[in-house]
């Protein structure tokens, strides 16, 4: 018996509706996984700003931690005025 | 009448507001999707924000890289880049300015950024790293003093004064005057050199503006006089004053800024000598800190006081380094020296006063990329510490349309 309307219409605006929910859902988990990108990459900005202001005492060595900011890592080299965080691998530092 | 027999079907059955759930599910799945859509908005906002930071960091380190290629290089590379994927690529040009700067200009997508450096023959020497040295083999030090590694006399940090300044009379920039009086009214017998005030009695605190070298050579003696409230000052630029004779620190020092403010004394002709008994002159009693007979001035030479010798003790709290090639005399009941210390001979405290002295080594100066003005720098050229400076290119004002 059909009481409110025809059921094909209904049926349409539940599958709306259904797919309308799971674009949501598809759009919340990727800004939950933007929001925790961003937190991370924050963080990793936060590192980044602390390391450079004592750089000079850092040990040499790649940072793991900054992994992911960039292609290439970052790490610490050491030289006769002290240390300093650059750029390791890929193309960079390349001279022009 | 036309159409009165017709049924009319509203689009909207108001049934549906109470008879089914499918218009209130679809108000609340609006409403949830523009949350979703809003917070997602926000997220892909910060993202941008933080893309932009990720790029500045990026252009900082290639000038970084950039500065110490240059260096390296002796000058000859100018031009670099980085390709740090993820769509960052940085491109960093080195142009010469004057004296021994460098300016870098750094581009990443869009993003134009100017740092500077200068080309340093070397670093400060690493005792200006430690709160308080003494040279080895001199007098002993007070017994609850800290104990710390002496330095051998080869490796005491040499002057270099090629492109010092001479105050002659006076430097109204600095506030330093020669003042004949003040020995007068601090010392019995005054002092045979010529003496020099630097400070201001404001409340204000004083921008020093120091010279091209950062040194400025005193001939003579120098007087912080004892006056009730603290001597500030603000500094940008490292400073260093070349006493040729005593220094007499009557109140507290502080120093705003990244600068450091360095006191280095030397003998200049006199001998240094232990003034045991506080009057501020050689007399009997005194004890010489050298080998030869007492000759020169009669207050002697290279010695730094805390405190005047004949006022009361009183709390001295000094945001400067000090290079003491005499003696130490403590006349102050405290004093707290937050900038390194390098002590050649020994400490006098004078009778009556309780003479505890602290060497905090909060306001050391950076040993590696920067160069302490006035002394012989250690190691091989570098570059000097980056400085992000506005471009310039750009005009301070808009320029205004003609009329």
């Amino acid at each position: 018996m059909i009481r409110y309307g025809p059921s094909a219409e209904r049926a349409a605006v539940a599958g709306l509706l259904l797919l309308c929910g799971a674009c949501c859902l598809l759009i919340a988990w990727s800004t939950v996984r933007l929001e925790q990108a961003n937190e991370r990459r924050r963080a990793q900005l936060r590192l980044l700003d602390d390391l450079t202001a004592c750089s000079l005492q850092l040990r040499e060595g790649p940072i793991p931690s900054l992994d992911g900011l960039f292609d290439v890592s970052i790490g610490v080299v050491r030289s006769d005025s002290g240390s300093r965080l650059t750029f390791c691998g890929g193309s960079a530092g390349a001279v022009r | 009448m036309r159409g009165a027999g017709r049924i009319v079907h509203p689009r909207f059955d108001l049934r549906w507001l109470y008879g089914s759930p499918l218009l209130v599910a679809a108000c609340i799945a609006g409403l949830a999707a523009t949350a979703v859509l809003a917070r997602a908005m926000q997220a892909l906002h910060v993202a941008g924000r933080l893309r932009t930071e990720i790029e500045i960091a990026a252009a900082r380190l290639g000038a970084e890289a950039a500065a110490s290629t240059y260096v390296a290089s002796d000058g000859k590379d100018r031009q670099y880049g980085f390709d740090l994927g993820r769509g960052i690529a940085v491109d960093v040009r080195a142009e010469p300015g004057a004296d021994s700067s460098v300016h870098l200009s750094a581009s990443v997508n869009g993003h134009r950024l100017h740092y500077s450096f200068s080309v340093l023959a070397g670093g400060t020497p690493r005792v200006f790293g430690q709160p308080f040295t003494v040279v080895s083999g001199g007098p002993s030090l007070p017994d609850e003093w800290p104990r710390r590694p002496a330095l051998a006399l080869a490796e005491l940090p040499e002057l270099a004064l090629d492109h010092a300044q001479l105050v002659q009379d006076s430097m109204l920039s600095l506030r330093l005057k020669r003042d004949p009086g003040i020995a007068l009214l601090r010392l019995a017998a005054g002092t045979d050199r010529e003496d020099f005030v630097f400070g201001s009695d404001s409340a204000e605190p004083l921008r020093l503006l120091p010279p091209a070298s950062g040194v400025l050579v005193i001939d003579g003696n120098l007087w912080i006089d004892e006056v009730p409230r603290p001597f500030e000052v603000e500094l940008y630029d490292d400073l260093t004053l070349v006493v040729r004779g005593n220094v007499y620190l009557g109140r507290p020092v502080r120093v705003r800024g990244p600068g450091h403010l360095t006191i280095a004394t030397l003998c200049a002709g006199g001998v240094a000598f232990a003034d045991r008994d506080g009057n501020g002159r050689w007399s009997e009693g005194d004890a010489l800190r050298s080998g030869e007979r007492f000759r020169g001035p009669v207050e002697g030479a290279g010695s730094v006081w805390f405190g005047m010798p004949r006022e009361p003790g009183t709390a001295l709290e000094l945001d400067l380094g000090l290079f003491v090639a005499g003696e130490l005399h403590v006349a102050a009941d405290s004093a707290a020296v937050h900038g390194p210390v390098v002590l050649v001979h020994g400490v006098t405290r004078l009778p009556g006063r309780e003479g505890n002295v602290e060497f905090t080594g909060l306001r050391l100066p950076e040993l590696q990329r920067a160069a302490l003005p006035g002394f012989v720098t250690v190691g091989g050229p570098r570059p000097g510490l980056l400085r992000r400076v506005p471009d310039p290119k750009q005009p301070l004002y808009a320029a205004a349309p003609n009329r």
